[in-house]
């Protein structure tokens, strides 16, 4: 699975350290994310995407081999 | 992150300090002090028939060492860390997993070559290695993704 968190984070211009305080998460949590080493739970990504106001489909997107 | 089972901060000084007394205890020589009566529910002494359920008298001292480092290994490794979230509890069972694996294989290694009264030396190390291997590769991961780049 592919992310854009870190096109929507800085359509939004904050930090990794800024969203992990909004999302109530460390900011290792989001770079691991970012760097697509470690998928969030649904509960994770669900907030992610009321925080960004995006649909889940443009936060989240899946590849071929998922 | 709501998390369970887990032991607050504050533990892992208790921790600390529980296994720096044991490793003391584990080095000094038998102090009469802990020269005490207790239960055993087997007592099986060579050239002495074994008992059973009775209250004898030995030195104590190593088995208190011992509780003493396991509980306080138990606490180092179990406490929760700071910012625990979902991806530190998926850290937390992967090393977990990986101190059982590397324990296991080592006790497979310590099987096959380690032969006579060494043996006992190993069973003796491998009642704390699997909480030390797990305390290591917890840690290290850990740091390596604090450290790891903002981009």
């Amino acid at each position: 699975m592919k992310n854009t968190l870190k096109v929507q984070r800085a359509i939004k211009n904050i930090t990794q350290e800024e969203l992990a305080k909004q999302l109530g998460v460390a900011r290792q949590t989001i770079n691991a994310i970012e760097l697509n080493k470690y998928v969030p739970s649904t509960v994770l990504a669900l907030k992610m995407a009321r925080y960004f106001e995006k649909p889940f489909e443009e936060i989240f997107i899946l590849e071929e081999s998922d | 992150m709501k998390t369970r089972f887990l032991f607050p901060r504050k533990f892992i000084w208790i921790g600390w300090i529980a296994v720096i007394v044991s490793i003391l205890l584990f080095f000094l020589n038998e102090l009469p002090f802990f020269n005490l009566k207790t239960f055993a529910m087997i007592n099986n002494e060579v050239f002495r028939d074994t008992e059973y359920f009775k209250l004898i008298q030995d030195n104590l001292q190593f088995e208190i060492a011992s509780v003493l480092l396991i509980v306080g290994l138990i606490f180092i490794a179990f406490t929760k860390v700071k910012n625990e979230d979902e991806f530190t509890s998926k850290l937390r069972l992967e090393s977990l997993l990986w101190a059982t694996y590397i324990n296991y294989g080592l006790l497979i290694l310590a099987i096959m070559f380690v032969y006579g009264l060494g043996f006992l030396n190993v069973m003796a190390y491998n009642f704390f290695t699997i909480l030390i291997v797990f305390i290591i590769r917890f840690r290290f991961v850990l740091w390596k993704s604090f450290k790891s780049e903002k981009s």
